[in-house]
């Protein structure tokens, strides 16, 4: 059986389920690079142009890893221009591909796709077919691991809008883990890239700590799509990348609504989309003054201990002074 | 209405006659200078582009001058650039001022006709088609004079002479009138630059630049790296244009498209997707100017542009498969001058030892 790797990077956090299924029902094996650490990110500076943020150098420490240890026939990376229409993904993102083909020499064979909502010759659907057909398997079965990999990603998308719960996805599966309901707290809302708060190295597992102090969290991906564009209406422009609409939306909305007591929005050194949506969102939340807000940059220097001491202080100021520090378990964790 | 707009470049002279045409009064912001970066730098987002920053303060001064309309091209995406208009009204509003945000956009929803009716203070179309012509024509001699300048500076006897001459003729392009007088003008303005003294023999290099279009086209932000160039000898040839980055902002650029269809067509083995901004023609450029046989390039991008890292990851490799060298300037509020002279000499310095000891004779640049 021959084994694909997949790099655990940027929109792998959204399209896993996606493309899990549509291989596994073609029957290939599928291999992840490891979870993100220190090595990894070591090897991806090490590769990668300086002025990439860190994101984009993770990747490059991902494919890196797939190629040097776990010995894989072929490597994904698809170029996913845009996953909505109207709308795009960060110009890096559109570039990944090419960037890691041009900066690392012997790569395995890679399966190209360009995923281009934008025009119906570039569509999901039509993009997976020709992979398909490319691997050398037959059009029914093509189109039958199109349709199982596409309710998988359905079924992922709205058991979270369901249950209201956040993603976790220890290796290989996403799963949902219930919330406490008993000693909830207050709700925080952790908005950034998926990238970035679900990678639990580069997040410093903000959301763990939360989770296990007893908040209640909320992330982009548990507001309902239509909700986010109808909250973003009254910016007289498009928001024309998708993730960072839906970051600017479920920011927008949530304060509108009132629904959580803190914001904490985690963006990397550099990122471009972020740089200007930080500015809006910070707009909104001093106009308003009810929701208290933190936003953390980290890059590849970001040291532990200063994160932890930002989160305690803005946990102290959520509770208006009462104590909310770590204990030494936790610090531990 | 007083209307204004952020320098860029020669921007400003098509710009005047536009209005001028239509009867809409224009300010012009205060010149580019070290009050409109740090103010533009303390009130921008810190991670946002240089760009930005300038345009910001040109706005401050402009407002301050007695502007009360600004007028801001948008567009649909990837590139940041789209989103300056609605972030920069939101930080000039938080500052109190009072004004008017008219956005000329490409994006499919808003109605570039009306919008451009709205800037020209809703003259009828018969005042605003000629005007826009105007505008073009005076656009296309500024460019005229400025690629002169670039051919001129590298042979010049006394230097600071094409300068001179460059800025007078700007000042005689802005004065001329009707189109009669602007021929009349181009015809001034080959003849002043003709008649600075020139070492004929000097052995010049070509180089080519290209980058990101804001820096590439208002010396300000770049440090007026051309003429660095220029001065040492070095004959400066821009891949990107003022006139086509317009036309391509309105949709009325079917040869721009053509020529960017064949960079992309260039860059495809490198780069096979547009990454916004101008990333593939940085790389296609890059391409081209190699086919060219020039001596060497210079890639021009501010600190934390999207596209830009995306095109410079790849340069490396490109430029390593023609063997054409490559100088790399990231600029942001920071850019010491001193440095970049100092790069920029050991760069013409690399340059003039690779002619040296190269084999392969050179093909014809100067076209």
């Amino acid at each position: 059986m021959s084994k694909i790797g997949i790099p655990q990077c940027l929109l792998f956090y959204r399209f896993f389920p996606f493309w899990k299924t549509f291989f596994s029902e073609l029957g290939y094996e599928i291999v992840l690079s490891s979870q993100t650490n220190k090595s990894i990110l070591e090897l991806g500076v090490k590769h990668c142009v300086d002025d990439a943020c860190l994101p984009v150098k993770l990747g490059f420490g991902h494919v890196l890893d797939l190629c040097e240890n776990k010995n894989v026939d072929y490597l994904f990376l698809p170029r996913i221009i845009s996953i909505e229409k109207r709308s795009y993904t960060c110009p890096k993102i559109m570039g990944f591909p090419d960037m890691i083909k041009c900066n690392i020499n012997n790569l395995p064979t890679s399966l190209d796709i360009t995923v281009d909502m934008r025009k119906p010759k570039y569509s999901l659907h039509s993009a997976f077919f020709e992979l398909g057909k490319q691997l050398g398997k037959s059009s029914t079965q093509v189109k039958k691991a199109i349709k199982q990999a596409t309710l998988a990603q359905q079924a992922f998308q709205s058991s979270a809008l369901q249950k209201k719960n956040i993603i976790f996805h220890p290796h290989l599966n996403f799963y949902f883990e219930p919330q406490k309901e008993a000693n909830k707290k207050k709700k925080i809302g952790v908005l950034g890239h998926p990238y970035l708060i679900y990678d639990k190295f580069v997040s410093f597992r903000i959301i763990d700590r939360l989770v296990n102090l007893g908040y209640s969290v909320v992330t982009p991906e548990l507001i309902p799509e239509d909700q986010l564009e109808e909250s973003v209406k009254d910016i007289p422009h498009h928001i024309f990348w998708h993730e960072g609409e839906s970051i600017l939306g479920t920011a927008y909305y949530l304060l509108d609504t009132l629904q959580v007591n803190g914001l904490i929005l985690i963006i990397s050194f550099e990122c471009g989309e972020d740089a200007l949506l930080r500015e809006l969102l910070e707009h909104k939340t001093q106009k308003e003054g009810k929701v208290a807000y933190m936003s953390l940059v980290v890059d590849e220097h970001t040291g532990e201990a200063g994160v932890l001491t930002r989160l305690e202080a803005f946990l102290d100021t959520l509770n208006h002074g009462k104590k909310a520090l770590f204990t030494i378990e936790e610090k531990q964790l | 209405m007083r209307i204004t707009s952020p320098h860029m470049g020669i921007l400003e002279i098509p710009l005047r006659a536009f209005f001028r045409r239509v009867n809409v009064d224009f300010v012009t912001p205060p010149k580019n200078s070290k009050r409109t970066l740090s103010l533009g730098v303390r009130y921008a987002p810190e991670f946002a582009c240089l760009p930005l920053k300038i345009t910001l303060g040109n706005f401050i001064e402009a407002l301050e001058t007695g502007a009360d309309t600004i007028a801001m091209a948008g567009a649909s995406g990837p590139c940041r650039f789209g989103l300056y208009g609605i972030v920069q009204a939101k930080i000039l509003e938080k500052l109190g001022y009072k004004f008017k945000l008219i956005l000329v956009n490409q994006d499919e929803n808003t109605d570039i006709k009306t919008k451009i009716k709205e800037l020209a203070g809703n003259a009828s179309w018969l005042k605003i088609i000629p005007a826009v012509f105007w505008m073009y024509a005076k656009l296309r001699a500024c460019e005229f004079a400025e690629e002169l300048s670039f051919k001129t500076r590298a042979y010049e006897l006394n230097p600071g002479d094409t300068t001179k001459a460059f800025k007078e003729a700007l000042s005689l392009i802005e004065k001329a009138e009707s189109y009669s007088e602007l021929r009349e003008t181009r015809k001034k303005i080959r003849a002043l630059f003709d008649s600075i003294p020139k070492d004929k023999n000097r052995e010049v290099l070509y180089v080519g630049t290209f980058g990101e279009i804001y820096l590439m086209l208002e010396p300000f932000a770049n440090h007026f790296i051309e003429e660095k160039l220029g001065d040492h000898g070095v004959v400066v040839t821009r891949a990107v244009t003022l006139s086509g980055w317009l036309k391509e902002l309105v949709h009325l650029d079917w040869f721009g498209n053509f020529a960017r269809w064949r960079l992309r067509r260039v860059a495809k083995p490198y780069l096979s997707c547009e990454v916004g901004g101008e990333g593939i023609v940085s790389v296609g450029s890059a391409i081209t100017f190699a086919r060219l046989g020039y001596d060497g390039v210079v890639h021009i991008s501010p600190f934390t542009c999207m596209p830009e890292i995306v095109a410079k990851s790849i340069l490396t490799k490109v430029c390593k498969d023609y063997d054409l060298p490559l100088l790399d300037l990231t600029f942001d509020e920071h850019t010491g001058e001193a440095g970049l002279i100092t790069r920029i000499e050991a760069f013409v310095d690399l340059l003039r030892r690779r002619r040296k000891y190269r084999l392969k004779p050179r093909n014809s640049a100067y076209t």
